[in-house]
């Protein structure tokens, strides 16, 4: 009887743990843009060894994106014996190792489902349990079904796992709604953010500056033409790669849109004062100096490489 | 009385442990990244930043190692963490959630979350 009684308390408490995100998405009826059921057949699916879902949810989604990795291999990279599990830095960087963008969601149900939507298996993490008693797991999300109120995850051991809505919802919120997607260079993510895909690509840049990322910044720069970060990313990679010419074109045009972006002027001035154009360097230079702000100094020793250049 | 005070006591358990489980942590902000690939970054501050970085790199890849990876492997292992991510490392890593799996609960606790799990709150054991 107290059993009962004690079911009925907590089916009336959970009732309380809201669910926002998957009762917007549910809501919607027939409006919904995910009506049709998603079920991404083709993603491969390793059944996790003890407390290693996290070498082999990213070995899933690693594979998905053409990287021949198995999970076994990922467990040097990420997987972290005293802890039983992984870390989610570990395997955003391992992500990169392989040459692929690791690229964090927004914090929103309605993203992950995009990217399903559109082929992309979404790797999620999990608080299977409670937040004062913490089952931190990892998953890769394969597919949904609203109309049964599922969404489909490849879970431990379990392939095309199928997880209530709101429990998933409620496990993922717990664990700060973190999801992420890997891209190969010049992909984007559905529905990009600015700023976290820039960060993604920088992330990668540093992490492999082997790789060619440059079609990642273009792709970017076509979504996002009056984007700062990702023309001053292209730009500097331009200039690293020894391609002067073009990156100076690349500052140029970011200056015409944003005239008195202060790092701009003093990177054009460097790359044109290597161009043996000291003269319009010179302009530029000023032009930082004048700006000022947290880069000053490195403003100042461009004007006075280009002043005693020209001496 | 024994019984009303221990089904008191299991309820107000059970009240404080959902009640916990609401407390939803505010996402992550995105760091946002410098501009430490500016060509013409000040050259004592380049310095000061390589420093810090240098150290922060050594004193985690001795953290790793002490958790039990390889020191072979610990290398290839920050190779692929930006900056910012090597501070979050640095002073978090023992506060960090590791994803596992669920398995080894206490016995005590298991009956709570098969409730918790049939209430559709946690999901510890997947088959119910």
């Amino acid at each position: 009887m107290r059993i009962v009684f004690c079911i009925g308390v907590l089916l009336g408490l959970s009732a309380c743990v809201s669910t926002p995100q998957s009762a917007g998405l549910l809501q919607r009826g027939q409006t919904s843009p995910f009506l049709q059921p998603v079920s991404l057949t083709e993603v491969p699916f390793f059944p996790q060894q003890a407390y290693q879902c996290g070498p082999a949810a990213l070995a899933t989604l690693l594979q998905t994106s053409q990287v021949n990795v198995s999970p076994d291999a990922l467990v040097p990279l990420v997987y972290l014996p005293a802890r039983r599990g992984s870390l989610q830095i570990e395997m955003l960087a391992a992500s990169r190792t392989f040459g692929r963008i690791a690229y964090r969601l927004s914090p929103s149900l309605t993203n992950v489902l995009k990217q399903v939507q559109g082929g992309r298996p979404v790797l999620v993490m999990q608080n299977l349990g409670l937040s004062w008693y913490p089952r931190w797991h990892y998953a890769v999300v394969v597919g949904y079904d609203l109309p049964r109120r599922e969404i489909v995850l490849h879970s431990g051991i379990k392939e095309s796992y199928r997880q209530t809505l709101q429990v998933f919802e409620r496990t993922w919120q717990r664990a700060d709604h973190w999801a992420m997607v890997v891209l190969r260079p010049g992909e984007m993510p559905i529905d990009a953010d600015e700023l976290r895909y820039f960060d993604a690509i920088a992330a990668l840049e540093q992490a492999r500056p082997d790789i060619r990322v440059a079609s990642a910044y273009r792709v970017g720069l076509q979504q996002w033409p009056a984007s700062i970060e990702l023309a001053m990313g292209l730009g500097n990679l331009l200039y690293r790669k020894g391609y002067k010419q073009e990156a100076a074109r690349e500052f140029s045009t970011l200056l015409d849109q944003h005239p008195l972006y202060a790092p701009a002027h003093n990177n054009l001035a460097q790359v044109l004062l290597e161009l043996g154009d000291s003269e319009t360097a010179l302009h530029h230079a000023q032009m930082a100096v004048a700006q000022g702000g947290n880069h000053l100094p490195a403003f100042k020793a461009t004007l006075s490489a280009i002043v005693l250049s020209s001496q | 009385m024994n019984t009303v005070a221990s089904t008191k006591k299991s309820l107000l358990v059970l009240a404080v442990a959902t009640f916990l489980s609401l407390v939803v942590q505010a996402p992550a902000v995105a760091a946002m990244i410098s501009t430490p690939q500016l060509a013409a970054e000040a050259k004592t501050e380049m310095t000061r930043a390589e420093i810090t970085i240098l150290l922060e790199r050594e004193d985690i890849a001795a953290k790793l190692q002490d958790l039990g990876v390889d020191q072979s492997e610990v290398q290839d292992r920050i190779n692929g963490m930006t900056d910012t991510e090597l501070t979050e490392l640095q002073t978090g890593l023992d506060s960090l959630p590791a994803g596992g799996d669920a398995l080894g609960i206490v016995l005590t606790l298991l009956l709570i979350f098969l409730i918790l799990d049939i209430a559709g709150v946690t999901d510890i054991f997947p088959g119910v």
